[in-house]
């Protein structure tokens, strides 16, 4: 490590001359294959090193050294604890000058060091494209792209879309952050929580026309914080109730009707014509509540400790995914399945499945990990590469699809729904 | 590195630097001449790389060259002196089984088959027993991974960045609009790498706001483990 930065000061000494107009940036590397964890260590270490020599300047790529650093501590909080920890120095240039003085550095460590990490190809995939994403926001490197991409499997999106534009909560509010470390470039929208005004989706309609049709997409979570409910005494069911800045389900926990889904959906898609003509993805309502309420107090969400509950909150969010899949599925539209999607095993039994999802909620029962963060974004991604193919295949004159199937349109010539061509 | 001291052509100065079906002698030892090779490889044939596996159509196959110079710089990396620019020399010896870090060229070579590819082992009087994989022909210095084909130093489509790395990067980075250099060392140090970049780009002037980005793990896993204490 220290001979490592020494050599760095030598290059930038040896660039500086040579090169007087260019600017030496450090790169972090996308590691192929297997390393050692002291080298990852030593990783942390060098990005640390970086960041502090760095400070302040416009150097760029940290957001790179940030994403590896990320990976490896992931990698690494899955280990051992150490008891005690220990801590390491390493004395360390203290100025990109040569001949600096060294100033000791101290790491701990409180985990111990693993023998061996293996980098997936979709590790290596997620650092490249935060490698794109930073070259193009540090240093205005637009289109850069390895064209190894397809060979990876990346989703074909990245040579299409540019532009991501997610309007929702909380959920697409962190998803996007996964998103933009991915290189994508985002607009947010973000939405109040439980409350949806017509001038709210005005303004968002106003945006969506702005947005270029060829390299964008659309992600929609409209309708996450109004699907779960709590049912009242007289069988109707009510939005969560904000007691002391937390929201509670005050009685048993149930999903939103039917009726009232499609209510939602045909309000709001009558008010979200802007985004006519681009890649949309929808996000059907995301599991809550699945391991339990809003809070431990028994006072609140009731039926939490039922046999069946979490059976049923499933079903529930499988139904209203099946709603939205028939209101709003075709074109250049298509809907989630955020249940394939988390547990990549969404056709599993219901047990299975929950016994998958569990792991990925955080203790409000409401937000996901970063884990279940990133399998939703890697989700919305595919989701948009789907839509682009499905709205490339041409249809044979007269005919549209729809998720269900071929149809012609009504009229005199037209029936209902069609045989597959 | 001095660019062309002796007043040769630009050519002939990057002596090492072999095109398809090119070959240039240079010695091994003093006094001792030697074969030098290529190895970009023909795209659609059938070959029988160093292991004696048989490689498909289109998959690129590596030579004894480079086979060669891998072996030669794993060899190296046993060196119990690591040099500091010309300011000093320091270092320890470290086995190459404590090298922390696994993959090489072979393991990617099917992404390596449009790119400039080669070895040498000598750089003028200097043992460097170099395998180099780059997205420019550096002779012409001219793109050889993106359609355009465009000249990396001069006029609109001119490289703005040049990525200086070892094997554990990707092997190009291009787009429409814009296009990286990327310059590799399989095993390459950080010296190394900008040595390299001055050699291929010579007399030639880089604009302003170019970046250069540099990094080696395999450098980082060689020299990484000297100099600690523990508290």
């Amino acid at each position: 490590m220290l001979l490592y930065s020494l050599e760095w000061i030598d290059c930038v000494e040896k660039i500086r001359k040579r090169f007087p107009y260019a600017q030496l940036v450090p790169l972090a590397p996308i590691p192929l294959g297997e390393m050692s964890g002291s080298l990852a260590v030593e990783l942390v270490q060098l990005a640390f090193w970086y960041s502090k020599i760095y400070e302040g300047s416009v150097d760029g790529l940290q957001s790179t050294w940030t994403a590896l650093v990320r990976l490896l501590t992931v990698k690494y909080d899955s280990g051992v604890v150490k008891d005690p920890t220990t801590t390491r120095v390493v004395a360390l240039p203290s100025s990109l000058r040569v001949g600096s003085a060294m100033v000791p550095q101290r790491f701990t460590e409180s985990h111990e060091i693993i023998e061996t990490l293996e980098i997936s190809q979709e590790e290596r995939l997620q650092l490249l494209r935060v490698l794109r994403g930073a070259l193009a926001k540090d240093f205005g490197l637009t289109g850069v792209l390895s064209s190894n991409v397809g060979k990876d499997k990346c989703p074909e999106d990245a040579k299409e879309i540019e532009k991501i534009a997610m309007i929702g909560a909380s959920n697409m509010a962190r998803t996007a952050e996964i998103l933009k470390d991915m290189g994508y470039s985002v607009a947010e929208y973000r939405l109040k929580p439980r409350l949806i005004s017509v001038a709210e989706l005005e303004a968002i309609d106003k945006g969506l026309n702005s947005l270029d049709k060829k390299d964008s997409a659309i992600v929609l979570d409209l309708h996450g914080n109004l699907s779960y409910r709590f049912e009242q005494l007289d069988g109707t069911s009510a939005l969560p109730v904000k007691i002391s800045g937390k929201h509670h389900l005050l009685g048993p926990v149930k999903m939103v009707e039917e009726s009232v889904v499609k209510s939602m959906i045909s309000r709001t898609k009558s008010l979200l014509q802007g985004g006519s003509g681009i890649t949309t993805v929808f996000v059907p309502p995301i599991p809550r509540y699945i391991n339990g309420g809003c809070c431990t107090d028994e006072g609140y969400s009731t039926n939490v400790k039922d046999k069946d509950y979490g059976v049923k909150m499933l079903e529930g969010v499988k139904h209203v995914r099946k709603i939205f899949k028939k209101e709003l599925a075709g074109g250049q539209s298509w809907v989630l399945d955020p249940l394939s999607i988390l547990t990549d095993r969404g056709i599993g039994g219901n047990e299975e499945v929950l016994s998958e999802l569990g792991p990925l909620f955080c203790d409000d029962n409401v937000h996901l990990t970063r884990t279940g963060y990133e399998r939703l974004a890697k989700g919305i991604l595919d989701g948009i590469t789907k839509s682009i193919r499905m709205s490339k295949i041409r249809l044979p004159y007269g005919q549209t699809w729809r998720g269900s199937g071929w149809r012609r349109p009504s009229g005199p010539t037209g029936g209902a729904a069609g045989a597959p061509a | 590195m001095e660019f062309n001291p002796d007043g040769t052509s630009e050519a002939e100065a990057m002596h090492w630097l072999f095109g398809p079906d090119e070959e240039m002698t240079g010695s091994t030892k003093e006094g001792e001449t030697r074969e030098t090779r290529e190895v970009a490889l023909p795209k659609e044939e059938t070959n029988q790389d160093e292991a004696g596996t048989t490689t498909q159509p289109g998959e690129k196959s590596l030579n004894e060259m480079y086979y060669r110079c891998r072996a030669a710089k794993e060899t190296q990396s046993k060196t119990k002196n690591i040099e500091l620019g010309d300011r000093m020399t320091v270092g320890q010896e470290i086995e190459s089984s404590e090298i922390g870090i696994r993959g090489k060229f072979e393991d990617v070579k099917d992404t390596l088959r449009d790119c400039f590819m080669g070895s040498r082992i000598k750089d003028r009087e200097k043992t460097v027993n170099q395998n180099v994989s780059m997205s420019v022909d550096p002779r012409m210095r001219r793109c050889i991974v993106c359609e355009n084909n465009h000249d990396v130093m001069t006029g609109d489509k001119r490289s703005k960045g040049f990525l200086l790395t070892d094997q554990h990067s990707y092997e190009k980075m291009c787009g429409d609009s814009t296009c990286l250099t990327v310059i590799r060392i399989e095993d390459g140090g950080l010296l190394e790498l900008t040595g390299l970049l001055e050699e291929i780009v010579g007399s030639a002037r880089m604009e302003s706001e170019t970046i250069i980005g540099l990094g080696s793990l395999s450098y980082l896993a060689k020299v990484g483990t000297t100099c600690y204490c523990t508290a």
